[in-house]
């Protein structure tokens, strides 16, 4: 019986543990890609004080997640998405409008990665 | 460096705190399935230790999911004799009654040579000194020497061959199968275990039958 409880508990931790981490990693992922999505548009449309807002919320919310994100995520992901980011607020701050359209989609495309990843799909799985 | 050592030292804890947890058989004679376990869980470990990028959780995880997976396991395994088959087999008679049942070697694609040098690590070296040779369901062989070819016990004046004991009854349930190959019946064995003291036979732990009609019985704990 002590066993069984044993096992029950780890289990239901280990499940805890993975959907939380899910949860948490898709609801960041989720916001950057919202928030970089809103500059890339503000961009187009010549407000870049609201574009370099967006990308300032997006980073600031990255920074605010990296150190716990770090515990399930590899150096090598966690380090291309710093890049990607470094990438955006150089090119905002160049006011260069197709590097930034670039650099923005990198980073949505490394955040949609990044969410992807930690969703439990066959893809995952198989 | 440092990091490699602190996440070696945490990975080498977690998973002697797993064996631990999974039990003593895990150290001792190992199951298929308790040795693919045991395989996994040192490759999980390794390789966090050897990828300081990887997270510690891709190893963490992954040891503590397959340690409670093991006793779930074990657990219905104690409990259903139907998945314990399955999970680990049975064993297989090689020699029977001093002649090599053939079929079993082949069936377990084992040679003879094999047969052979198992029984000679236990030193027996004299084929026809063996009544009986099963293949545990660990790999191990156990042999049964007749009985004049045992080694007498320290004290004993002689012995009757009991022969190789079977079993009828296990945590309360009858093994049908093998109370008709001894050519007897549900009738019989409700008159031996009321014998014994028993009301039912699923008050029955153990109850075996040796080829001189011996029985060794066990009651449940619980039934007492």
């Amino acid at each position: 019986m002590k066993q069984m409880i044993t096992a029950a508990a780890l289990l239901l931790a280990v499940l805890a543990i993975g959907i939380t981490s899910c949860a948490c990693t898709s609801s960041l992922c989720r916001e950057m890609s919202a928030g970089l999505e809103s500059a890339r548009s503000d961009m187009k449309a010549g407000d870049w004080d609201s574009a370099e807002k967006g990308v300032k919320t997006a980073s600031a919310r990255w920074e605010s997640s990296r150190r716990a994100l770090g515990l399930i995520t590899g150096d090598t992901e966690l380090a291309a998405m710093d890049a990607a980011l470094a990438g955006v607020e150089s090119a905002l701050e160049q006011r260069n409008t197709d590097e930034l359209d670039m650099q923005i989609r990198l980073a949505v495309l490394l955040a949609d990665g990044l969410r992807e990843r930690e969703r439990l799909s066959w893809h995952n799985v198989g | 460096m440092l990091v490699a050592v602190t996440r070696t030292a945490i990975l080498y804890i977690v998973v002697i705190i797993a064996m631990r947890i999974m039990g003593k058989r895990q150290i001792g004679e190992l199951e298929p399935s308790e040795l693919v376990v045991a395989i996994m869980i040192s490759e999980l470990a390794a390789v966090p230790m050897q990828e300081p990028g990887m997270p510690l959780a891709s190893g963490l995880v992954p040891i503590i999911t397959l340690t409670a997976l093991e006793i779930v396991i074990s657990i219905v395994l104690l409990k259903n004799t139907r998945m314990r088959k399955l999970f680990c087999g049975v064993p297989s008679v090689l020699i029977e009654n001093g002649r090599i049942v053939q079929k079993e070697l082949k069936k377990n694609r084992m040679t003879v040579d094999e047969l052979i040098e198992d029984l000679r690590l236990q030193n027996v070296l004299d084929l026809s000194t063996v009544q009986y040779a099963i293949l545990e369901t660990n790999g191990k062989i156990s042999a049964v020497l007749y009985a004049e070819h045992r080694p007498m016990p320290a004290g004993a004046q002689g012995g009757v061959d009991r022969g190789l004991p079977v079993i009828l009854i296990n945590d309360g349930r009858t093994l049908s199968d093998n109370l008709h190959k001894l050519g007897l019946n549900d009738k019989w064995l409700d008159k031996t275990v009321k014998s014994k003291g028993a009301s039912k036979t699923s008050d029955v732990f153990l109850l075996m039958l040796d080829e001189q009609g011996g029985v060794y019985y066990l009651p449940k704990e619980e039934a007492r």
